[in-house]
């Protein structure tokens, strides 16, 4: 049988007691008054003690005692009766770290909501249960792992923030149904999240306990900026546009804020009906940089309110053709007549003998090995040689998968029938993956490899693109693919990039020095020279990466928008968090002993007042 | 408590006894009582004293040699065939003395504003009187060299302002020197009237009385009127333990007070009041404890008519 509080921090105001023996002190000492004459107070005998000694006093004493007894009743002390033989519990706990636990609902956010639930949870746990905390973001993270000190697991929670990620509940969970699976104390599951239970898995809904958060759906976001800028294309030619998304089910008013790097392109203000986007187009980029797109609003959720986008500089791209295919040539010929800065040379593959300078050169139908200086596309490779092997041809080839996140394919319509020509069987090197899929007589065969090998790019096509199929206009997704394999294959260096949170970048263009990130809230991590430099984009913002001067930055944008749209769907009202005393056959079960030091409290009250008035 | 317009700003009491609203009320006031023995023609009747002319016929008398004719009562003559002469109610001035304590007992407590409101009153009786023609002089009795402090002997309303200027820089200070203070303006006047005496009286009761009796020794209506404000009555507002310190002669007295003690003080302050009432009805002398508390429109219109000193 053991006592415990269900709200401990009531017992810091036990220094009132201090306060009223300081009171009853200064109450004891003399206060000088003075009257007309002292001929009226002869008949009051003198005080002759002195004042300032603590003397036993009833009325202190009740006083004392009267404070205890609501202090004491504010702790909610609780008699846990559970007998000796009954086995403590574990309590494993996942709190949800997405983003939208971030929205603020009133003067807290859901987080804050969620964690003082927790908060109160843990404190009302009997001292010998086992308490276990997940966080869950991207990837849970057990901040608590079992353990009985309780106060050590309320200083971890405490120091637990959310992310402008998603959050893996499915992964976070099972970590949880792991830990429960311990068959040494009767476990169960609780889940402090703004995710309804019915859009959990169902394998979780009748076996975890959820502590609902959140209910407004008051938000505003920017679900993405896009820059419309070709390959080859002048970046006061490219234009942008910019979605902003109004989730909630009134109509919302902001500002949207353009600026390029640090410069203010325009402001606007916009109304946008309920659960509608509104798009703003930008036209007239002054020149390259970071596009950065900004609300202004009085919204629940503010890690959406931001996006980027890169405007990227001109970039002439320098392309060595090694091919005698006539119609080839005049084909890419003609290509570079219509694209801007792109210099094609054309070399006969017997006067091959290096790059030459070019940042990318093309092999039609020849195989050699791979350029040591410029990435490479090789377009039909002829022979089972050379760094993509290649086997007879086929005939009648139509797509049947690609990798619709490669930018290779951006803007390709795979549903299109290829143009009728053959196309070699390519082996892929273990350094390449299957971009484009295809199939020909009744087998699979990759169309498009694509790989990095020895700091370059490489790239290589089953398709014969010579004669005029490039320019024939029920084809143009051949061009589209062509150039976007020399957009892919030549990228630009400027060490700015931009990326969704909760992903991971690898920042390959640092010197192999000790390198350091600072994160869009303030954070810093050194990074050993020896480990490839990673950004594990958790925050939206603007992550620097540096080593010795040079200096790469990615910016994450929250653009996802099931984390936007923090409301609750309209079949799943908002439920009030249980409480936790009724929820489980677990938690303590005992007796209160509130009510009754309540009752004391009011029964010392009468006697303190006529004890004070005995006085006076 | 009800609240005092009154703080102990000794001129600002003055200035509000002043105040022009106050004086229409005052117009409809006058004392009552006064058996003047002066020899100055006044307005103020004089009880069984008459004169060759006025305004209140008085009683006829017989004709004697030497009667202004013009007194000659016509009618009666031509009717009864006597010769008879009106004889009118003497009107005399009836000075007022407004003897003012200004010991420091009438500065405690402070919230009672007893000086203040002393002078307040001392102000607006010197309106009422003057008003109906009758000289008025004030004093302060301190702890001075002779004990008082005089203002000019006034004698018309539009002198009012210098008995404002004598009364606005009176403070609370030094000791009761009631005996010694009425002697020294006894010594300084030799005009009898209406003498209020406008003290808390917290001196041994003989001295009190003695100089009462003085005064009234001397041919003078004596009016005795107390500043008692809540504070002082009751000492219900005093912390438990207190160290008292006498406000004029500096003395300290250590008490723990309780409810008992509160009482038996409470007690006391009435038994010393009673004492002085009682007192000065067996001599004829008016007494009205006032409350600065109250307002001087209470004080003026209800406590003093009710003590029988105006109407």
């Amino acid at each position: 049988m053991t006592l415990h509080f269900l709200n401990p921090q009531a017992w810091w105001l036990a220094g009132l007691l201090a306060v009223l023996i300081a009171l009853y002190l200064w109450d004891r000492t003399r206060r000088d008054v003075d009257v007309p004459s002292l001929l009226l107070w002869q008949e009051i005998p003198v005080a002759t003690a002195r004042a300032t000694r603590l003397r036993p006093d009833w009325l202190l004493l009740l006083q004392c005692l009267l404070l205890l007894a609501l202090i004491a009743a504010l702790a909610d002390p609780v008699l846990d009766e559970r007998q000796d033989g009954r086995a403590a519990g574990r309590s494993v706990f996942v709190l949800d770290g997405s983003a939208s636990m971030q929205a603020r609902e009133g003067r807290a956010t859901r987080f804050e909501q969620a964690r003082q639930t927790l908060r109160e949870r843990l404190a009302a746990l009997p001292a010998d249960d086992e308490v276990m905390l997940i966080l869950a973001g991207p990837q849970p993270s057990v901040v608590v792992a079992p353990t009985t000190d309780h106060a050590a697991a309320l200083r971890q929670l405490a120091a637990v923030e959310p992310v402008d990620t998603r959050a893996n509940l499915d992964a976070a969970l099972a970590v949880a149904r792991r830990a429960a699976a311990r068959g040494d104390r009767a476990t169960r599951v609780e889940l402090y999240s703004d995710t309804p239970r019915e859009l959990l898995a169902a394998d979780w809904r009748d076996t975890v306990s959820v502590f609902p958060v959140g209910e407004t759906d008051d938000n505003l976001a920017i679900e993405g900026v896009q820059v419309f800028q070709g390959r080859f294309e002048d970046p006061r030619e490219a234009h942008a546009y910019v979605a902003v998304r109004n989730f909630a089910r009134r109509e919302a008013h902001g500002v949207l804020t353009l600026a390029l790097d640090d410069a203010v392109l325009e402001r606007r203000g916009f109304s946008l009906a309920p659960r509608s986007v509104g798009g703003f187009p930008v036209r007239n980029l002054p020149g390259p940089g970071v596009l950065r797109a900004s609300l202004e609003v009085d919204d629940a959720l503010a890690a959406d309110n931001r996006a980027h986008a890169l405007v990227r500089p001109l970039r002439p791209l320098h392309l060595r053709v090694v091919s005698d295919d006539a119609g080839l040539r005049a084909a890419l010929t003609r290509v570079a007549r219509a694209v801007p800065n792109l210099d094609i040379e054309f070399v006969a593959p017997a006067a091959y003998r290096d790059a030459g300078g070019a940042d990318v050169v093309l092999f039609h139908r020849i195989t050699p090995p791979l350029p040591a200086d410029a990435a490479s596309l090789y377009v039909a490779p002829a022979r089972d040689a050379g760094p993509f092997p290649s086997r007879a041809a086929a005939q009648a080839v139509s797509v049947v998968d690609g990798d619709d996140a490669h930018p290779t394919l951006r803007g390709l319509r795979l549903d299109l029938p290829l143009p009728d020509t053959s196309a070699r069987r390519l082996t892929a090197p273990p350094w390449a993956t299957t971009t484009l899929a295809g199939r020909a007589e009744g087998s699979a065969l990759p169309l498009l490899l694509t790989g990095e090998q020895n700091g370059h790019r490489h790239a290589a096509i089953a398709l014969d693109l010579g004669g005029d199929q490039l320019l024939g206009t029920e084809h143009v997704d051949l061009l589209v693919l062509l150039l976007n394999l020399f957009d892919w294959l030549a990228p630009t260096a400027d060490g700015t990039r931009v990326v969704p949170t909760g992903s991971v970048e690898v920042i390959d263009a640092l010197p192999p020095l000790p390198r350091h990130i600072a994160d869009p809230r303030g954070g810093e991590v050194d990074q050993p020279a020896d480990a490839p430099a990673l950004v594990d984009a958790r925050f939206a913002g603007e992550y620097r990466v540096s080593a010795d001067g040079t200096q790469v930055r990615v910016f994450a944008d929250l653009s996802d928008a099931e984390e936007s749209d923090i409301g609750r769907p309209a079949a799943s009202p908002f439920l009030a968090p249980a409480s936790p005393a009724r929820a489980d056959q677990n938690a303590p079960r005992g007796h209160g002993l509130g009510a009754g030091l309540a009752g004391i409290a009011m029964l010392l009250l009468p006697l303190e007042w006529m004890a004070a008035r005995r006085r006076t | 408590m009800p609240p005092s317009a009154f703080t102990a700003d000794v001129a600002a009491a003055v200035r509000l006894a002043s105040a022009p609203p106050l004086l229409r009320l005052l117009d409809r006031l006058r004392f009552t009582g006064q058996s003047s023995v002066s020899q100055r023609p006044g307005t103020t009747p004089v009880a069984r004293a008459t004169q060759a002319s006025g305004l209140e016929l008085a009683a006829h008398k017989p004709y004697t040699p030497g009667d202004d004719l013009r007194h000659v009562d016509w009618n009666a003559l031509a009717r009864l065939d006597q010769r008879v002469v009106k004889t009118f109610r003497a009107e005399r001035e009836a000075p007022l003395h407004l003897l003012l304590d200004t010991s420091a007992s009438m500065g405690a407590p402070t919230a009672d504003a007893k000086l203040a409101f002393g002078a307040a009153l001392a102000a607006c009786c010197a309106y009422i009187a003057l008003r109906h023609g009758n000289p008025v002089r004030a004093a302060a009795l301190t702890a001075g060299n002779d004990g008082s402090r005089l203002s000019p002997l006034l004698r018309h309303p539009h002198r009012l302002p210098e008995l404002y200027g004598f009364l606005a820089p009176l403070s609370a200070a030094g000791t009761t020197r009631l005996r010694e203070g009425v002697d020294a303006y006894l010594r300084s006047t030799q005009l009898p009237g209406l003498v209020i005496v406008i003290s808390d009286f917290l001196v041994d009761p003989s001295h009190a009385e003695r100089a009462f009796d003085q005064l009234r020794g001397r041919g003078h209506d004596v009016v005795a009127l107390r500043p008692l404000g809540a504070l002082e009555r009751d000492a219900a507002h005093l912390p438990r333990r207190v160290r008292l310190r006498d406000a004029e002669s500096g003395l300290q007295r250590d008490v723990e007070l309780s409810a008992a003690h509160r009482a038996r003080y409470a007690a006391a302050m009435a038994a010393h009041v009673a004492h002085l009432r009682d007192w000065c009805a067996g001599r004829g002398i008016a007494f009205a404890a006032v409350d600065p508390a109250a307002g001087l429109s209470d004080c003026l219109l209800h406590a003093l008519p009710r003590a029988g000193v105006l109407q």
